[in-house]
C-alpha cells in the first residue's frame, strides 16, 4: 500500500511553516481528513529505549536527526517522505551530503549539522525540534540528557549500533505515526536485495573479503559474519573466506587486521576493498602478496570508496541499494 | 679493551643482532632457509616480497629512526641539564605533528612522502621558536629557559594541530594511526628522503661532544674552558631537531627511545658525551628493533606498533633503571 502524496506534501509544508505557535497545535488543522486513521490514532506514542521511555503526543513536525556513526535515522526520516529540520552531516563529502540522499536532501529546508567533534545543544535547541532521533548517536551516553532537555529524544535500544536496520526504521516509523509506510520502505529495500540476489545467481555459495585500507601497513577487514555487512552480504548467498574468519579480532569486534605480510588471507572469489589514500591504494596493489592473489589474477578484485564499505557496515534503509549498486560490477564479474 | 669500548662493541653486537632478528621474525611464520634464501634472490615470490617489501624497510628504518632518537634524546638532555627532557619537550615532535597536520587538511596532500616534507618542516619551525624564545632577553638560551620556551612551543603547536584535526573528520581518520609511532609507516621512498638528513644530523652531533662535556660543568665553567656556549646550543638544538623531525616524519611520534636510551647509556658509561652519544646511537634502535619484533609475534597474526611496544615494555624497564641505580646526571 502506497502512501497517498497529499500527505507528504502537507508534511513538507508544516515542516517548513511550523514556527513555535506551530508547534503542538496542528493537528486539529486540515490535515484530519488527509491523515490515515493509522496516524491520527497513534499519538500518543511511548518509545522504550535504553535511557528511558520517551512520550510523543503529537505527530511531530520539525524532527531533528543526529548521529555521527550511521545513517538510519536520517535514511529512515526520508523514506517515510519527512524532510528533517535539521541532520548529522555527512563528514566524508566535501558538500556535507550523503551521495544516495543526494537528491532527497534540500539544504534550504534541512540544516546540516556538524557533529563530528561534539553536539552543539545551543543550536539544536535553537531549531525548535518536536523530536530528536539519536539512535545512531555514538556519544548518547552523554548527550542524552541534554538533548531530552530540548525535546522528545529516542534513543538506541540497547548499545549503540545493536538494532538491525530494519529495526530502525520500524522505531522511527513509530515515532512518526507512520507504521504502515515503515514496513513499506523495509519492504522495498528487503525486495531491492532479493532482486540483485536473483539478478546474479553465480554469488550463491561464493566466498569474499571487504576490507578497508586506512593506515599505512595495514588493512582492517571484516573478520565475523556477525557484521552487518556480512550479513547483508550473506543475503546474497555470499560468505566470508575462511582465511578471514580465523583472525583473532579485539573482544568481540567484528573486524580484524592484517599486516602486508599476510595479504594473502584476503583472496577469495571477490575481494572488494576501499583506500582513504592514492598512496594505500598504490602500496597494498604493488604488494607481491596482492598481486599473486588469484582474485587479482582473475580479475575478481573490486575497488570501491570508503562511503560504500562504511554503508555496508551500517546499512540504512536507503543507503543499501546505493551501496548494493557500488558493488554492482564485482558482482557481474562472478556472472562469467 | 676498557670497559666503556667493551660496551660500545657489546652494543653494536647487540644491533645486529636486532636487525637479524627483525629481518626472521614477523606475523607470517618463515622458515629461516626461506629467509636466508629470498634475502639472496628477490624472485618475486611471496616470501621474498615478505622480506624485502615488509620487513628490510620496517628493518631499515628501526635503524635509522632509533639511532636518531637516541642521539637526539642525548642531545637535549645534555643541552637543557634535564634528565627527563626528550624530543616533546621542545615541542619538536609537536611541531611534526601539526606539519603533517597542515598537510593533510589544509592543503589537502594525502602522499606520504609530502608529510614528510612538512613534518620536517615543522619539527624544524617549532626547534628554532623554541630556540628564539628561550634566547630572548639577558643571559641567552639557558638551560632553564630551553625547557620553558619548548614547552611554550609544543602547547601551542598541539593546540593548533588538534583544532585543525577535529575540524576535519579524513584528517583526523589519518592522523588517529600517525599518532602511533610504527615501522611499518615508512616505504622505501620515505627512507630515502629521511636518511641524509639522519646522516648529517649525527655527524653534526658527534662533533659537538667536546663542547657538551665542557657545558656539563656549569656555563661559566664552560666559558672558562673555552667552550662557545651560543654556538654549542644552537648547533646542538639543529641537530637534536634534524633528527627528531626525521625520525618522527618517518615512523612517526616514538617518545619513549629517545627518554630512556640516554639514561642507559650514562648507567654504562658514566656522563661522557664521547661515549653516551655513540652508545645511545647503537643502543636505541636494538631497543626499538627488539620492540618492534615483541610487537610482531605478541598478538599474532596481528601485530602490535612498535609505539605501544615500547611504551608498555620500556615504562617498567625504565622505572627499574631509575629505582636500582643512581641516575647519572646529564
Amino acid at each position: 500500500m502506497s502512501r497517498p502524496t497529499p500527505l507528504r506534501t502537507i508534511f513538507l509544508t508544516l515542516t517548513l511553516a511550523a514556527g513555535p505557535a506551530a508547534c503542538g497545535s496542528v493537528e486539529d488543522d486540515d490535515t484530519g481528513g488527509a491523515r490515515p486513521e493509522s496516524s491520527s490514532s497513534a499519538f500518543p506514542v511511548s518509545i522504550k529505549h535504553k535511557f528511558g521511555t520517551t512520550e510523543i503526543k503529537t505527530a511531530p513536525q520539525r524532527v531533528v536527526a543526529l548521529g555521527n556513526g550511521g545513517t538510519d535515522d536520517i535514511d529512515a526520516l526520508y523514506a517515510l517522505g519527512v524532510t528533517p529540520v535539521a541532520i548529522a552531516k555527512d563528514s566524508f563529502s566535501s558538500d556535507g551530503v550523503y551521495p544516495w540522499l543526494k537528491h532527497r536532501i534540500d539544504t534550504k529546508k534541512t540544516k546540516l549539522l556538524d557533529t563530528l567533534s561534539g553536539i552543539d545543544y545551543e543550536e539544536i535547541a535553537a531549531l525548535q525540534p518536536d523530536l530528536i532521533l539519536a539512535t545512531s548517536d555514538f556519544t548518547l551516553d552523554k548527550d542524552y540528557e541534554k538533548l531530552s532537555a530540548v525535546a522528545p529524544t529516542v534513543g538506541f535500544a540497547t548499545t549503540w549500533g545493536a538494532q538491525t536496520w530494519q529495526e530502525h526504521v520500524q522505531v522511527v516509523g513509530k515515532a512518526l505515526g507512520k507504521e504502515e509506510e515503515a514496513e513499506k520502505a523495509i519492504v522495498d529495500t528487503e525486495d531491492g536485495i532479493a532482486e540483485v540476489k536473483a539478478d546474479h545467481p553465480a554469488l550463491d555459495a561464493k566466498t569474499y573479503t571487504l576490507s578497508m585500507g586506512n593506515t599505512p601497513a595495514k588493512i582492517f577487514t571484516i573478520a565475523s559474519e556477525d557484521d552487518f555487512a556480512a550479513k547483508l552480504m550473506s543475503e546474497l548467498g555470499m560468505s566470508l573466506a575462511p582465511t578471514v574468519t580465523d583472525i583473532k579480532t579485539v573482544s568481540g569486534s567484528p573486524t580484524g587486521e592484517l599486516s602486508f605480510e599476510q595479504l594473502d588471507k584476503l583472496d577469495a572469489d571477490l575481494v572488494i576493498i576501499a583506500f582513504t589514500t592514492p598512496d594505500l591504494k598504490k602500496a597494498f596493489e604493488s604488494s607481491a602478496l596482492v598481486k599473486n592473489m588469484s582474485a587479482v589474477t582473475n580479475g575478481n578484485y573490486l575497488v570501491t570508496d570508503a562511503e560504500t564499505v562504511s554503508q555496508l557496515r551500517s546499512p540504512s534503509v536507503l543507503g543499501i541499494p546505493w551501496a548494493l549498486d557500488n558493488l554492482e560490477p564485482g558482482f557481474t564479474k562472478l556472472d562469467k | 679493551m676498557t670497559i666503556r669500548s667493551l660496551a660500545v662493541v657489546g652494543a653494536l653486537f647487540l644491533l645486529i643482532a636486532a636487525a637479524l632478528l627483525s629481518l626472521a621474525v614477523g606475523s607470517r611464520s618463515l622458515p629461516v632457509s626461506v629467509v636466508v634464501d629470498a634475502l639472496l634472490h628477490d624472485d618475486g615470490s611471496t616470501a621474498s616480497s615478505v622480506i624485502w617489501d615488509v620487513r628490510v624497510p620496517r628493518t631499515l628504518a628501526g635503524i635509522a629512526a632509533g639511532s636518531a632518537l637516541g642521539v637526539a634524546g642525548a642531545l637535549i638532555q645534555a643541552l637543557t641539564r634535564n634528565p627527563l627532557a626528550d624530543p616533546g619537550l621542545l615541542g619538536i615532535n609537536a611541531g611534526a605533528a601539526t606539519g603533517v597536520v597542515l598537510s593533510l587538511t589544509v592543503l589537502g596532500i594525502t602522499s606520504l612522502w609530502a608529510s614528510v616534507w612538512f613534518a620536517m618542516a615543522g619539527a624544524v619551525l617549532a626547534g628554532l621558536l623554541a630556540y628564539t624564545l628561550a634566547s630572548g632577553g639577558r643571559g641567552g638560551a639557558t638551560p632553564e629557559r630551553l625547557a620553558l620556551g619548548g614547552a611554550v612551543v609544543a602547547a601551542v603547536f598541539t593546540g593548533v594541530g588538534q583544532t585543525l584535526m577535529l575540524l576535519d573528520a579524513q584528517a583526523l581518520d589519518q592522523l588517529r594511526f600517525w599518532s602511533v609511532g610504527s615501522l611499518t609507516r615508512a616505504d622505501g621512498e620515505t627512507l630515502t628522503t629521511v636518511t641524509p638528513f639522519i646522516g648529517v644530523g649525527l655527524l653534526l652531533a658527534l662533533a659537538l661532544v667536546r663542547p657538551l662535556n665542557a657545558m656539563a660543568l656549569g656555563d661559566d665553567s664552560a666559558r672558562a674552558l673555552g667552550a662557545r656556549l651560543h654556538r654549542t646550543r644552537f648547533l646542538g638544538l639543529l641537530a637534536a631537531t634534524v633528527l627528531c623531525g626525521a625520525a618522527t616524519s618517518a615512523v612517526g611520534p616514538l617518545v619513549f627511545v629517545g627518554l630512556a636510551v640516554p639514561h642507559m647509556a650514562r648507567t654504562i658509561v658514566g656522563a661522557d658525551q664521547r661515549w653516551t652519544l655513540p652508545l645511545s646511537m647503537l643502543l636505541a634502535p636494538a631497543l626499538l628493533l627488539f620492540a618492534d619484533v615483541l610487537g610482531r609475534i605478541a598478538v599474532r597474526p596481528d601485530e602490535l606498533d612498535a609505539g605501544v611496544v615500547t611504551a608498555v615494555v620500556g615504562a617498567p624497564l625504565f622505572i627499574a633503571l631509575v629505582r636500582r641505580r643512581r641516575v647519572v646526571a646529564a
